[in-house]
């Protein structure tokens, strides 16, 4: 095999190949891995448990879990969805973990929801922030429409943080999530109408 | 608008939404929009919302996360902690077996003690020193109905002596417990099995013929107390017995020391003869049947006090030396 740190630019190197160097204990590697994914990773994580120490928190988790068992990695899928995979899977732990912990008062969600939504059309209403792009770039825009994702079920919510802000595929999502390519389709149709609801005055 | 057709204008909707729309559903979209302008909004907003959510910006993992993962990596190698604190097959299996094992240890040891107490209480007593025959009256059952003259030694080939020594009295709890503490004295406690009846009791001794003839010794004030003192004697050589009536204290020690098992015949047979006869030198001489007998006249039988008395040192015995077995039984009169 080929030195690692014979390539000049290491980080362009496909995922199978650094996860060769990976599995033969090659630790820059293993960093270029963790650069390569790390803010994807951790702003699918902040986008499902929406807490941003926890996700940095569950992002190490996740690459060290990953490199830990990088021996174990068979190549029978992308190393992007085993990523992701395990992200995910420690995420949704940690959702349930958490909903025990601390119930949420639906009251108080519910009186946040309404203030985020009112936020939002003021916001939309500017003639100028019209451009979705543009509105989404704004930082208070993008709070409330994460905390809007927040109110929807464990299972909804990844569905359409995987493919509506991840930009997975369907198939993606399926190999990630373990389900079949039907069940993601019909998750995401109801997540993305269950959004809709919620941001209905602000978006229609 | 039933539930069915809402989910089915939202897949309908999601369709288009992500441009894989299939002609029929592009038809199935304009034909909904004749009747309800307002799919039209819907579809403009899904669109919209899609467009937000795929714009919005790509949070950064914290800058030390790459240094954080090495560093957790190298710790654990050191530690030498395994991969994930998730429970393992191996391990969860593991785990149940112990806790498996551990149930059966606590289940069975309070069942072995209880078993065991149980046991204890239960079990079948001791039939004496291990190699002595089971005590029981120690005779072969026959048709007579005369306890005595049923009554038939054990031929145990290995002693040169068997018998029993039958002692018929109006007395027996006197001679009874005079013969137990001979027998204590004697050390021959834990050679001997008792068995006791409402009318008749049984000592089954096991033990060498010098040590048996001294306890024969010791129970001389027994004799005078009792209206018939029989031994029977097993005939080895023909699997019979001999009966020596009114035998006497010299005689019952003769024959037990005896190792010869032809002589030990032969000498209970003339003893038997010679008392019924009552002309043998050996024959008892002092009671005459015609002379009624007034057992008032002989001193009572002095039983031993058990406390307060210098306690005689237990005597040890060899058991390698050869053992005779005598039965000494003690029955009321019925004269």
């Amino acid at each position: 095999m080929a030195n690692f740190h014979k390539h000049k630019d290491n980080i362009s190197l496909d995922d199978m190949t650094l996860v060769r160097y990976c599995q033969n204990g090659d630790s820059e590697a293993m960093s270029c891995l963790i650069v390569k994914y790390q803010d994807r990773v951790y702003n699918t994580i902040y986008k499902i448990c929406q807490n941003r120490d926890d996700a940095a928190e569950l992002t190490q988790d996740t690459f060290v879990k990953v490199l830990e068992n990088i021996n174990t990695f068979r190549r029978e899928s992308s190393f992007y969805t085993w990523l992701f995979r395990v992200a995910v899977n420690l995420t949704l732990n940690y959702c349930k973990r958490r909903l025990k912990l601390s119930p949420v008062s639906l009251d108080a969600e519910n009186e946040r929801l309404e203030n985020d939504k009112g936020k939002l059309a003021a916001m939309l209403a500017d003639p100028s922030g019209q451009d979705p792009a543009r509105i989404a770039q704004q930082r208070e825009v993008v709070q409330i429409i994460v905390n809007t994702i927040g109110q929807l079920a464990r299972d909804y919510r990844v569905v359409l943080v995987l493919r509506d802000i991840e930009q997975m595929s369907y198939a993606q999502i399926a190999e990630v999530l373990c389900i079949e390519v039907g069940t993601v389709k019909s998750r995401l149709s109801r997540a993305r109408t269950m959004l809709r609801e919620l941001l209905e005055t602000v978006l229609t | 608008m039933t539930e069915k057709s809402k989910i089915e204008i939202e897949e309908l909707l999601n369709a288009l939404v992500e441009d894989q729309a299939t002609e029929r559903q592009k038809n199935e979209f304009a034909r909904l929009i004749r009747h309800d302008p307002s799919v039209a909004d819907q579809l403009a907003a899904m669109q919209r919302q899609k467009q937000i959510l795929g714009a919005l910006p790509v949070e950064s993992a914290p800058a030390s996360l790459a240094n954080d993962v090495c560093s957790a990596l190298e710790h654990k190698k050191i530690v030498g902690v395994s991969s994930g604190t998730e429970p393992t097959v191996v391990g969860v299996s593991h785990l149940f077996m112990r806790r498996l094992l551990t149930t059966a240890a606590m289940l069975l040891l309070p069942i072995g003690v209880l078993s065991f107490v149980i046991f204890e209480i239960i079990k079948p007593a001791s039939s004496g020193p291990v190699g002595y025959p089971p005590v029981g009256d120690g005779f072969v059952q026959n048709d007579s109905s005369d306890s005595t003259e049923s009554m038939a030694p054990i031929v145990v080939k290995e002693l040169p002596f068997d018998g029993i020594l039958t002692f018929r009295t109006d007395q027996p709890i006197t001679v009874r417990n005079y013969a137990e503490k001979m027998i204590f004295d004697q050390g021959l406690i834990s050679h001997t099995v008792p068995k006791r009846t409402v009318d008749i009791v049984t000592y089954q001794i096991t033990a060498p013929p010098d040590t048996v003839a001294v306890l024969i010794d010791s129970l001389e004030g027994v004799w005078l107390h009792c209206q018939q003192v029989v031994l029977s004697v097993a005939d080895d050589t023909q699997g019979s017995r001999v009966d020596i009536p009114n035998v006497q204290i010299e005689q019952v020690k003769t024959l037990t020391e005896e190792d010869n098992p032809e002589m030990l015949n032969r000498l209970a047979g003339q003893y038997a003869l010679a008392n019924i006869k009552k002309d043998s030198m050996f024959a008892r001489d002092d009671m005459s049947m015609d002379t009624e007998i007034n057992f008032a006249d002989f001193p009572p039988l002095t039983i031993p006090i058990l406390t307060g008395r210098n306690e005689l040192p237990l005597k040890t015995i060899d058991p390698s030396q050869p053992a005779v077995r005598l039965r000494i039984r003690i029955e009321r009169s019925t004269e």
